[in-house]
């Protein structure tokens, strides 16, 4: 009796014991992640670019001053010559920068000319409070052209005083912060909507087909078979053959190499047999009392599947379609063989573009690496999927089947 | 469905103790007839009460019988049959308990037309009898057979009647046989009801009625 | 009175295993004829040879004739959804469509293209007049058809049979999975309903067919054993069996 108890207790302890550590690296990890993110994230992640833009332009001149009733912070500093607020900031590196905090309606900082040459030569620049100032280039009383700034290695204080003391501003150096994500974001999106436009319409038309036309035919259990053993193969496989494979499809189109079209084309076979898999579980679930009602009061067969059997499935359906941008949000290894590496601020159809995983690797991989932004932008990732999940989870459970 | 078999024994069991008991009823009016037994004649008027009764429950079992087990076909029948038999024998209870009042308010018979009587009556009893047996056997060809026996009766009672209608004109003692004549059409009609159980018995079998004139 | 349906020498195979031995019969129009017998002795495979509803399953083989309208509808040429639209069916289980008691009416005729409006209300309230339905459910006609009781669905599930103008309709144990309320309501329906249309109905309780049958049919194994006049049947029955199975003494 004695003997038992103590080795219960040990395979107890022992169960309990390795539990309470893959929780714990599990909590680690997701600990690890917001730690280094959260300070990242902001809503300006959303919305702007990666890449900074650069903008050199020239300062109209202006002579009153700009009176301002705005409560400044004490670490903002605002010049009434020129109605341009300056403050102290960090960048995604962590490096010291200088931002724009505020411009004054009038402020001729609102009417920036762009001095560089090329097509946007001579166009009105939009300054825009957050952007990076680096150099301010002012006329001294005595004529002179002086610089200003963190390229003299200024920080916002001593700018603002600088300039105070200009008799009028020259030209100004300023950039975006760039570090967004919008650009992904509209990829991710594109490629979400071709996988599906593509995959959904063929894998429910097919699940259609193996489980209401076909229900007893010879061949159906094996292509039900072949369709199961693909949900195995490692994604990086669908890579490799979008690459070899599917590449050819995309350059009739007019694509030269990785594109959204050819990511895109490789996950909605990726996704094939999750959706098939998926519609035809929910298929299967609407009873057959109704197929036989429905045949009984003489409607043909696509008749009853498109008025009746689709409709009682779509919960099923919406399910597939929302495991379906799950997958799609996580997919990695796929799409940096076909979709690219490269992280595009305006994807467009036809070139290489980064959805948001694939920007983490992009961020991760270049020869600094951004584990903030990286962190940040796996944080939305996993919002995303987990909210996908929990909201699949919700809907089956509140759709409760009335038959 | 052991509960429908054993409410139909059971109500075929009741109709042939009240069967019974109406065949005892006739064959002491035949004792008491010989013996002028006004003792037997009484007790036999009491049973009548009892035999009253036994209709009473038969039709009860047979109400509860339908009401509840819903019977149908052949147990239909049986009950059908059986409420009918038992209407007829308790109409030949009346007519025993009429000939024991015939006892009881006459002179003893005479030697020579008990002999007739008897003569009658052993075929009527015997009658009764084997039409009871039919009924508890399902006997179909014995119920077919039997009511010939009815015809025998009449004719003996029509006999009976011609040589009472001799002694008539011969004899002034001629009104002492008037009762006698109402009490020989107890035993034809008694014998007319046995032969409706012969009709009932062939109906449960077959679902027809048959009607032996 | 003519025929509605003549059958003859008909056999039906599931695979090797036969399901129908040779039936002959005829079914009378503006009648009830019930098929009785107990379980899994094919009344309801008859039942369902009547309007092709067996050809859903796989493994079925049929041979002889069954004539409807003086066409033989067991050849292959014949177009089952036409004869559907003509021979309805009820099931045991009542089951309406997830939608609207209004779609689940008029969903037969939508599967036959017809749109108009006009056409497709009146025929819902005619149809759910028929089935002693509509007033309980006029109001509420947009209303989803699982918010009715176990009776009423049935009865919205005779009503849309009914909508589509059958000359023949179909039950399979119509009443098995309703109270005896709801039960004595839908026999009643039966009794009206069988001055416009023929109606051969499967029965597991022999007293129901007693009460609303004009003609039944006895099965057992897969023959008809006796078939005639139910007042006459559960009377004085021809077979043996067919007593044992009536009165109880089986099955």
């Amino acid at each position: 009796m004695r003997k038992l108890n103590i080795k219960d207790i040990i395979l107890d302890g022992l169960t309990y014991l390795f539990s309470s550590v893959s929780i714990l690296i599990l909590i680690t990890i997701f600990i690890f992640i917001f730690q280094r993110g959260f300070s990242s994230l902001n809503l300006g992640l959303f919305t702007s670019p990666y890449w900074s833009q650069n903008y050199y332009g020239t300062i109209p001149e202006s002579n009153r001053i700009f009176e301002s009733d705005v409560n400044f912070d004490k670490n903002e500093f605002y010049s009434e010559k020129y109605g341009i607020a300056l403050k102290d900031d960090f960048n995604a590196r962590n490096e010291v920068i200088v931002v724009i905090s505020y411009i004054h309606p009038d402020s001729p900082f609102n009417q920036l000319i762009n001095a560089s040459s090329g097509i946007n030569e001579g166009k009105l620049i939009v300054a825009e409070e957050g952007m990076i100032v680096n150099k301010i280039s002012y006329i001294t009383s005595n004529g002179i052209t002086r610089s200003a700034g963190p390229v003299l290695k200024q920080n916002a204080e001593e700018t603002i005083k600088t300039i105070n003391q200009s008799i009028q501003l020259d030209s100004a150096f300023i950039q975006t912060q760039g570090g967004g994500i919008m650009g992904s974001l509209i990829a991710t999106l594109m490629l979400i909507f071709i996988s599906l436009a593509i995959s959904l319409p063929i894998g429910i038309m097919t699940a259609i087909y193996l489980n209401e036309y076909a229900k007893y035919g010879r061949f159906t259990p094996w292509i039900r078979s072949s369709i199961e053993l693909l949900t195995g193969v490692p994604s990086i496989v669908f890579g490799l053959m979008g690459v070899l494979v599917l590449f050819p499809i995309t350059a009739i189109f007019g694509a030269n190499g990785t594109s959204i079209f050819l990511g895109g084309l490789t996950l909605s076979i990726i996704l094939l047999p999750t959706i098939i898999r998926t519609t035809e579980e929910s298929l299967k679930v609407v009873p057959d009392s109704f197929r036989e009602a429905s045949h009984s009061l003489g409607a043909n067969h696509s008749q009853t599947i498109f008025k009746i059997i689709i409709p009682a499935a779509l919960p099923g359906i919406l399910t597939a379609t929302i495991l379906s941008i799950g997958r799609i949000i996580g997919e990695s290894a796929a799409l940096i063989y076909t979709m690219g590496t490269y992280i595009s601020d305006k994807p467009e159809l036809l070139k290489g573009a980064t959805s948001l995983a694939v920007q983490i690797w992009s961020i991760m991989n270049g020869d600094q690496p951004n584990f903030g932004l990286a962190s940040a932008i796996s944080i939305i990732i996993l919002v995303i999927v987990l909210g996908m999940n929990i909201g699949v989870k919700v809907l089956t459970r509140s759709k409760v089947k009335q038959w | 469905m052991v509960k429908i078999n054993l409410e139909l024994s059971l109500f075929k069991e009741n109709i042939i103790l009240m069967s019974s008991r109406v065949y005892k009823m006739h064959e002491d009016a035949l004792k008491a007839l010989r013996t002028n037994d006004r003792d037997l004649a009484l007790s036999i008027i009491e049973s009548d009460e009892y035999v009253n009764n036994d209709e009473e429950a038969v039709n009860r079992r047979a109400l509860e019988v339908l009401a509840l087990l819903a019977p149908v076909a052949s147990d239909l029948r049986i009950i059908i049959a059986g409420i009918k038999i038992a209407t007829d024998l308790e109409r030949m209870g009346d007519y025993a308990k009429n000939i024991a009042r015939f006892i009881l308010k006459n002179d003893p018979v005479l030697e020579e037309q008990m002999v007739l009587i008897e003569d009658i009556y052993r075929v009527y009893l015997d009658f009764l009898n084997k039409t009871m047996d039919a009924f508890e056997n399902a006997d179909l060809d014995a119920a077919f057979a039997l009511p010939k026996m009815d015809e025998e009766i009449d004719l003996l009672i029509k006999n009976l009647f011609f040589k009472l209608e001799e002694v008539e004109l011969n004899d002034p003692n001629t009104i002492r046989l008037i009762p006698l004549v109402g009490m020989a059409r107890n035993i034809e009609r008694a014998g007319d009801h046995t032969k409706n159980i012969c009709e009932q018995i062939i109906y449960e079998s077959t679902g027809q009625y048959y009607d032996f004139g | 009175m003519e025929n509605s349906f003549t059958i003859n020498n008909l056999n039906l195979f599931y695979g090797d295993k036969q399901a129908l031995k040779n039936i002959n019969m005829d079914i009378s129009r503006y009648e009830v004829t019930a098929f009785i017998g107990p379980s899994g002795c094919g009344k309801s495979t008859l039942l369902r040879c009547l309007n092709r509803m067996n050809d859903l399953i796989p493994s079925v083989r049929m041979e002889g004739d069954i004539i409807f309208d003086q066409e033989n509808i067991n050849k292959d040429k014949i177009d089952v959804v036409q004869l559907r639209t003509r021979v309805g069916m009820v099931f045991q289980k009542p089951n309406p469509f997830p939608m609207s008691i209004y779609e689940n009416v008029i969903y037969g005729l939508r599967c036959q293209n017809i749109k108009d409006k006009n056409v497709l209300n009146k025929v819902c309230e005619t149809s759910l007049r028929k089935a002693a339905l509509w007033d309980e459910v006029k109001d509420r006609l947009n209303d989803n058809a699982y918010g009715l009781s176990g009776g009423q669905q049935q009865r919205l599930c005779i009503a849309r049979a009914i909508a589509m103008e059958p000359e023949v309709i179909l039950m399979d144990e119509p009443t098995s999975a309703l109270d005896p309320i709801a039960t004595a309501k839908i026999e009643e329906l039966i009794q009206e309903l069988k001055k416009d249309y023929t109606i051969i109905i499967v029965t597991h309780s022999m007293h129901q067919a007693a009460r609303i049958s004009d003609k039944t049919a006895f099965f057992l194994m897969g023959e008809v054993i006796e078939m005639g006049e139910t007042r006459n049947l559960f009377h004085v029955p021809k077979d043996k069996r067919t007593e044992d199975y009536i009165t109880g003494r089986f099955g």
